[in-house]
């Protein structure tokens, strides 16, 4: 019944409609709304897939402005794949929901967190449903807006704060990007319904030029919400907010946004191979870049983010060289064990009270249900088979394997370094000896509340690969891209290569931080440099901040001019009056004077300017 | 009985009589009456702008000239008009608490906005440059007043900042009147364009431009010529900073639109790069500005200078699109400006002041009005569907089709900057916490209050999802240009 599917996001949304106006009467019982709603709108969108899985699609769009001789529609769609794209976001959103109930309890702004978190799923489930730029544009602001209040949750803590308005800002860079190429597109196209943009680009009435620009403007928008080079610097801060939100916002949903917007203007892409070989490079480079630097974090939260970048950096360069179905394949299955790893983790933070893995060691003894499902999701993180990311990330290898050697093996490393850092931290985490003892005494399994979710989402992190399983015929990317599919030609190699690297990652980390094979500090004084670089994050926060000092000080300046020549004019001559003992005439009339120059020197300005153009 | 015609001019200004005529019966009834007779007065305040509406839906619409060549009833000014209307009414409505609150003169309070309404309608509606003048000066001498009617110390300097700069920018802009009248000979504008037209370019005409712009220039609060702004805005009474910010400044670009466009119009290509330039000014230095700013009131007030910087980019691009543009982000700012600086009343009438930390956790405290604030916000940000959005993106599409794509980046890259400060404000609702002492404090709004903000918001929801009809009103006005 994919033709209900405006109720999916619509759902969520009165959900918060009521938090905002009884969720404080309703105390802690107010997660319940998020939870029943988003749980409907899971079982509508399970019923959506199966009516799309029946041959019917949803096409619903009525005009709603008309400028000029143009009308501009607002709609929704559901095709393949909106169904998969609403069931995986559903399921997820649920989950998360169900697992906050536990983790936030307690919580000083308890209403406030669900009710944000219901808006931005009602936001997330439109951008995804949405049939035109506009709608998605909405969608896609909200999810900002959310995420911004949500990673300040805590904003009795400074730092979260400013986290929160780093990632706002540096997003919001992207997303004037995103601005500028929609709305190129709605001139030259005419309408921002993406059907319509899709027959336009490919009755090739689009130059190659324009395209081009226009998909590296969308792509900015892009990069600065799926956190790719040079604009990922927010992704890591924002694990300041509650790790439920880090497992749906900053890992499995919105950030995976950039890559969808990618989807759904893949025809522009298509039709501009400069923007194309952009993708790929930024996504390949991203990719390797923040698995280098996941290596070297301690804390599980920041290991995770860097990982969470890195995989949507190869998801970008799956875009990037024409695998469209293997990105979507791998958002897909990404977005299960991701979020599984998170929740597993916030687990683990709950229990042990700290987010230094330094700290931790055998608490898998202790946790062994958060323990059994986060094993789960590192290897299918890592690409063991058969577990979901195995497949998804063969076939993004695959794609880069027949398009560019470089890319391939830039892939190819970077899933080596996966497998490594993600087994380093289950290593330092669940087992060894404990390293400290406090933590070790203290630590609890947590409530099925907060276990059952960790426990669902291992099934698709386990199963959901076969979906797309080669040996199975590639049901899935059948059915997304809906009839002809051009899939790679199988590679024995490839499969070969991403198996060994994932073995080889996991190993080497075993026999490091396992068996101690090697002297960690003598490791580090071997590679001193390197370590640095990674450490610091390859600099890239130093740069950001170089840029801020820069915008700041002319920031400065102009407010220096305001404060001192303005203000100080004002005050100079209030001071003079003062002294004259004429307390009574305050009036600063000095500013008007000052302020009557500013006045008279811009129509000076104005008229050199007509003597000067004659 | 002797046989009684009215004739048509009466009937043309109907509306500014009637809002005059109202403002003296307040006057008389707050004579009469005194203080305990404040609601009665607010009560006739109302009714008498209703009553002005009513008679603008009576008003007969076409280009003839009226009142001897000085004023002209068109499509254009009908909508202005409306627009103006609206405003009072909106803050007429914002206004009954706070006079009450603050203990302001009741009758002198909403006589003088139902006379700077008066003199707005008649900018709006002037075919003349001498009708120009009177219906400013109505409208300024009276928003000079209404700035000081607060006993305070920042009041009373709000207002004499806004009377001395004020009364320069009247000489400034009286000045390029004479000069447009020494070359050509004529006040109405119809006349001055043939002339213009006629003569060429003159030097003396260039000076006369440059010193219309700048003094209607200070009226809209256009950078370099805002200076004022911020402090009348802060300073004033908060309604009146809401009236001024879109009444004065929305009579000050019709009155552009109509002057430049009309009988400067053989000029444009002399007039439209210094658009140009004063709107790229204006976003950008009210947005700096803004960013700075921890008072509301005053962030309000930069970022009244931004909107009107996009306002002029409307016009800068000299097209009937920008044209269009302009009328309807003038409409679009009326209602969320308003909306936002009512919120900011709502505070005041519980004497709370209006900072980022007064308005800290007012989504606990009290969820609706952070809501709408919310909403006001995000439309004043351009977030769609709601009518700020459409207002710049009109102005957008108008800028790239008139060749000017430079500008919409402007615009596009200072919507982006205007985030922050916005924002700001919406974390301070959503995400601080309320102070100590107003913690458990309600925030109550009156039963005017309540539709007052209805109306804004409606505006700003209406205008946002069927903005189609109103877009049919500027085009059609946009088509019969003085």
């Amino acid at each position: 019944m994919p033709q209900n599917a405006w109720l999916i996001p619509v759902l969520p949304l009165l959900s918060f409609v009521l938090h905002v106006f009884i969720g404080r009467r309703l105390g802690e019982r107010s997660a319940y709304l998020g939870i029943i709603t988003v749980g409907a709108s899971f079982v509508l969108a399970l019923a959506g897939l199966a009516g799309v899985l029946g041959g019917e699609t949803a096409r619903v769009s009525a005009p709603w402005l008309q400028i000029g001789e143009r009308t501009i529609a607002m709609g929704y769609r559901v095709g393949p794949l909106e169904a998969v794209m609403l069931v995986m976001v559903s399921l997820v959103s649920w989950m998360v929901l169900i697992f906050s109930r536990g983790y936030m309890h307690g919580d000083a702004r308890y209403n406030r967190f669900f009710a944000i978190v219901n808006l931005f799923v009602a936001a997330m489930l439109t951008l995804v449903i949405a049939d035109n730029f506009l709608l998605f544009f909405v969608g896609w602001e909200l999810m900002g807006l959310c995420s911004y209040l949500l990673i300040s949750h805590w904003f009795e803590n400074l730092d979260n704060a400013r986290a929160a308005m780093k990632a706002f800002m540096v997003t919001r860079l992207g997303d004037v990007g995103l601005m500028l190429g929609i709305w190129l597109v709605f001139i030259n196209v005419g309408s921002f319904r993406f059907e319509d943009i899709w027959s336009h680009v490919d009755a090739g009435k689009m130059g190659v030029g324009l395209a081009t620009f226009v998909a590296l403007m969308l792509f900015t928008g892009a990069v600065g919400k799926s956190a790719q080079m040079p604009l990922h610097i927010w992704l890591p801060d924002a694990m300041a907010g509650p790790t439920p939100i880090s497992a749906l916002i900053h890992a499995a949903t919105m950030v995976a946004a950039g890559v969808y917007l990618v989807a759904r203007a893949y025809p522009i892409f298509q039709a501009a191979p400069l923007a194309m070989d952009t993708v790929a490079v930024i996504g390949a480079a991203t990719g390797l870049m923040a698995a280098l630097i996941a290596t070297v974090q301690t804390d599980i939260k920041k290991t995770l983010a860097y990982s969470t970048i890195s995989q949507l950096g190869l998801m970008m360069l799956s875009m990037g060289v024409g695998g469209l179905t293997a990105g979507i394949f791998h958002l897909l299955s990404h977005a299960f064990f991701k979020a599984l790893l998170f929740l597993g983790s916030g687990s683990v933070i709950h229990a042990a009270e700290t987010q230094d893995m330094h700290r931790m060691g055998g608490l898998f003894k202790k946790l062994p249900v958060t323990g059994t499902t986060f094993v789960i999701g590192t290897l299918a993180l890592s690409g063991i088979p058969p577990l979901a990311g195995f497949f998804s990330k063969d076939e993004i290898l695959l794609e880069a394997f027949h398009a560019n050697p470089v890319l391939f093996w830039l892939g190819v490393g970077t899933s080596l370094l996966t497998a490594y850092y993600m087994w380093r931290a289950v290593t330092l985490t669940f087992f060894g000896r404990p390293r400290d003892h406090h933590v070790f005494e203290h630590a609890h399994e947590s409530p099925a509340v907060m276990t059952g979710p960790l426990v669902v989402l291992a099934v698709p992190a386990v199963l959901f690969g076969f979906l797309g399983a080669p040996f199975l015929g590639h049901p899935l990317q059948h059915f997304i891209a809906g009839g002809e599919l051009h899939m790679p030609e199988p590679s024995g190699f490839v499969q070969g290569a991403a198996i060994t690297v994932g073995v080889a990652g996991i190993l080497g980390a075993w026999l490091i931080y396992g068996k101690g094979v090697l002297d960690r500090g003598a490791a580090i004084r071997v590679v001193r440099p390197l370590y640095v670089l990674f450490k610091q994050k390859f600099f890239f926060d130093h740069l950001a901040m170089g840029i801020v000092y820069v915008t700041r000080g002319v920031s400065a300046v102009v407010g220096a001019f305001d404060k001192y020549i303005v203000d100080g004019l004002v005050n100079l001559v209030a001071w003079l009056v003062l002294q004259l003992g004429n307390a009574s005439r305050r009036l600063a009339v000095g500013s008007v004077q000052a302020y009557a120059m500013v006045m008279f020197a811009a129509i000076v300005v104005g008229m050199f300017f007509y003597v000067l153009k004659g | 009985m002797p046989d009684f015609v009215v004739d048509r001019n009466f009937w043309v200004i109907l509306p500014e009589i009637v809002l005059i005529a109202a403002g003296f019966v307040l006057l008389l009834l707050d004579a009469f009456l005194g203080r305990r007779g404040r609601d009665a007065v607010a009560a006739v305040a109302v009714a008498g702008a209703l009553a002005a509406v009513f008679s603008l839906t009576r008003t007969p619409v076409g280009p003839e000239p009226a009142l001897g060549g000085m004023i002209v009833s068109d499509s254009f000014g009908m909508f202005f008009r409306a627009v103006l209307l609206a405003i009072l009414v909106m803050v007429y409505l914002v206004s009954v608490e706070y006079v009450a609150r603050k203990e302001m003169p009741a009758g002198e309070f909403y006589a003088l906005l139902a006379f700077a309404t008066a003199g707005a309608m008649f900018m709006v509606t002037a075919a003349d440059l001498i009708a120009f003048y009177i219906g400013l000066e109505l409208l300024s001498i009276s928003s000079y007043v209404l700035a000081g009617l607060l006993r305070d110390d920042r009041s009373q300097e709000a207002s004499m900042k806004y009377f001395l700069f004020g009364a320069m920018a009247s000489g400034i802009l009286l000045f390029g009147f004479s000069l447009l009248f020494g070359l050509t000979g004529h006040t109405g504008l119809r006349q001055i364009a043939e002339a213009v037209a006629g003569q060429g370019v003159s030097p003396l005409a260039l000076v006369a431009v440059l010193f219309v712009l700048a003094g209607l220039g200070v009226k809209a609060a256009a950078a370099p010529f805002h200076l004022w702004a911020p402090d009348t805005y802060e300073g004033a009474p908060t309604p009146v900073s809401a009236f001024l910010s879109v009444a004065s400044e929305g009579a000050a670009i019709a009155a552009m639109l109509r002057v430049f466009f009309g009988g400067l119009n053989p000029l444009q290509s002399e007039w439209a790069p210094l658009f140009a330039v004063v709107a790229a000014i204006s976003m950008t230095v009210g947005n700096v500005a803004a960013l700075h700013q921890t008072n509301v009131k005053r962030l309000l007030a930069y970022s009244s200078i931004t909107h009107i910087g996009y306002v002029l980019a409307g016009l800068a691009v000299g097209t009937a699109a920008g044209f269009s543009a302009a009328m309807y982000y003038v409409l679009a700012y009326a209602f969320m400006n308003v909306g936002a600086f009512a919120v900011l009343v709502v505070l005041n009438n519980q004497g709370e002041g209006e900072t980022l930390r007064d308005l800290g956790g007012l989504a606990r405290r009290e969820p609706v009005l952070a809501f709408l604030m919310l909403l006001f916000l995000l439309s004043l940000l351009g977030i769609p569907p709601l009518a700020g959005f459409f207002g710049k993106f009109f102005l957008f599409r108008a800028a790239v089709e008139g060749g000017m794509t430079w500008l919409a980046v402007a615009i596009a890259l200072n919507s982006a900057v205007s985030a922050g400060y916005y924002y700001a404000v919406v974390k301070a609702m959503y995400v601080s916490a309320p102070q100590e002492s107003v913690r458990e404090r309600p925030v109550l709004a009156g039963v005017p209050m309540q539709f007052g903000l209805a109306l804004a918001a409606a505006g700003v929801v209406v205008l946002g999802l069927m903005p189609g009809a109103f877009v049919f009103w500027t085009q059609v006005a946009s088509l019969v240009q003085p």
